[in-house]
């Protein structure tokens, strides 16, 4: 069979070339008859073959690819348009998140900032403080900033007193007398128990440490630990006022021998009869990490020391020889 | 001497146009996929000719004819946009597709088919008359031909209906030259058959 299929061929291609239809047959005589309408049927299916589109028909199909490819092309580039609309909704929306996390953020940071120590949005005040610290690059800025700080650390326990609250605290403060084993530091009495660890070396009077501990109701702060502060940290500008006294806030900048001064608060609370306040700052050059605190104003004729302890007045004068010329800002006084 | 020369000669320049035309194949074809109107403007001037000559050899309808080849080239562009064109052989593959767009075609006319026109109600446009007298003779040879598988449709189209030699038509039909041997011996010899049938019907 695949002999036919072969002689078929060579047929198809003879009468191709031009040759006869009996003349090809004629070359095959035992094939002839099973051929013959094999190939008048070639014949026939070639008559079938039409003529080329008319030039109207080419032009009109052309012109409709072409518009389709245009179209397409034009689609092709329509994505572009709708991922960069995409990319505008998505950063509108991420925007608009921002915004609000920014505002309920600000909304936290806002509610924190009367939190005590133990309230739960506390974390976020100390973290908010933080922040802020850490992107204030300016070296007064940041210092008044801290100090600040300080002042809200003494006047969240101020508030734990008030409310009689239990809750952790920490501050900052310059040691004003130690008696016992209840000291005075920025003004709040710390209980020192023998579980309390205290820095390598003994802290005196006149040192400027980190409390960490607990308050008690009885308006105590028991000392779980406490650190010497380095000489160019922050220390409460001023401090906490009780309402039973009136008090008058006595900053005394302490000259340390690296140049380096800080506001060291050496409170003075004064019982006046009026309510006037009148601070008094003292000048004093002191060790590292000594403060003088020789600028008590005992004498001061508004002054009444039924708050100052005369142990307060502790000159350290092996380390100072200086420590005699304090005035105060009225000159009202001088102290040797 | 002379003779070997010569022979050297064509052969260098045979395969020379054959690289030339990979070359320029492969140029257009890029052209295509960048929907580029030039390139898509020069594979249509070549190539619909021989797509409407195949299609309306196996469909006895002019209009038709030309819908389903322009169709096979709007194919061809969403083809190219699904990135599921041809890279090679874009004659092969336009073939292929109008085959397809054929046997689409058929398959639906058979699910429903139309009524033909009735004798009693003669369209009097002479463009009509023309074409009516001009397939009159090719009447009983369409008839049979319609009533073929369409693979038997489709080796015939290409082999008489576009004049494709034998390897090319193996090409298309992506079979070796004995099988289109065959193919379309039998073919042949049913197109002849149903002839006979439908002369006598």
């Amino acid at each position: 069979m695949s002999n036919l299929h072969d002689i078929l061929e060579t047929c198809l291609q003879a009468m191709e070339n031009g040759a006869d239809f009996e003349t090809v047959l004629a070359r095959y005589p035992e094939q002839a008859e099973e051929l013959r309408p094999i190939l008048q049927a070639s014949i026939n299916a070639k008559k079938m073959a039409v003529p080329e589109p008319s030039a109207d028909v080419v032009r009109r199909n052309r012109a409709k690819l072409l518009q389709h490819a245009a179209q397409m092309r034009e689609d092709r580039d329509q994505p572009v348009k709708r991922n960069w609309n995409l990319f505008q909704n998505r950063l509108a929306i991420t925007f608009f998140l921002f915004i609000i996390f920014l505002y309920g953020g600000t909304g936290i940071v806002s509610a924190s900032s009367d939190a005590i120590p133990g309230d739960v949005l506390y974390p976020v005040k100390r973290g908010w403080e933080g922040v802020s610290l850490s992107f204030t690059f300016d070296v007064d800025d940041r210092d008044a900033l801290a100090s600040e700080q300080e002042n809200e650390r003494l006047r969240e326990i101020d508030e734990l007193f008030a409310l009689g609250m239990s809750a952790n605290v920490d501050f900052a403060g310059v040691v004003t007398s130690q008696r016992n084993d209840a000291w005075q530091i920025a003004q709040i009495t710390v209980v020192v128990t023998p579980q309390t660890q205290l820095p390598d070396g003994s802290v005196h009077v006149g040192l400027a440490v980190r409390v960490y501990g607990y308050t008690r109701s009885d308006g105590v702060v028991v000392a779980d630990r406490i650190e010497y502060l380095p000489v160019n940290s922050a220390l409460p500008g001023i401090v906490p006022i009780f309402e039973e006294t009136t008090a008058t806030p006595t900053l005394t900048s302490a000259r340390t021998d690296s140049g380096f001064v800080t506001e060291t608060p050496i409170p003075t609370f004064t019982l006046t009869p009026s309510s006037t306040i009148a601070p008094t700052i003292a000048t004093t050059k002191s060790n590292p990490g000594n403060v003088n605190s020789n600028s008590n104003n005992n004498d001061n004729p508004n002054t009444n020391d039924n708050d100052n302890d005369n142990d307060n007045n502790t000159n350290d004068a092996d380390d100072n020889s200086n420590n005699d010329n304090s005035n105060d800002d009225n000159g009202n006084n001088s102290n040797d | 001497m002379y003779a070997t020369g010569t022979l050297w000669l064509s052969i260098f320049m045979r395969v020379g146009m054959i690289f030339m035309s990979l070359d320029l194949e492969s140029r257009v074809v890029t052209g295509l996929h960048n929907l580029d109107a030039q390139a898509i403007g020069a594979i249509y001037d070549r190539y619909f000719t021989e797509v409407y000559r195949y299609v309306r050899y196996r469909i006895n309808d002019d209009a038709l004819a030309e819908d389903i080849s322009s169709d096979v080239f709007m194919r061809l562009l969403e083809a190219v946009k699904k990135r599921q064109g041809p890279q090679s052989n874009l004659k092969g593959w336009l073939i292929a597709t109008a085959s397809n767009a054929v046997n689409d075609h058929l398959r639906r006319q058979y699910r429903r088919p139309t009524e033909a026109l009735s004798e009693s109600m003669p369209d009097e446009s002479p463009s009509v008359w023309a074409q009516v007298d001009l397939r009159e003779q090719n009447q009983s040879v369409q008839l049979a031909y319609a009533q073929l598988t369409p693979e038997q449709q489709h080796v015939l189209a290409l082999r008489f209906g576009m004049g494709y030699s034998l390897e090319e038509t193996a090409e298309y039909l992506k079979k070796n030259a004995n099988a289109i041997k065959a193919l379309q011996f039998r073919a042949l010899a049913a197109l002849q058959r149903l002839i006979g049938e439908v002369a006598h019907e």
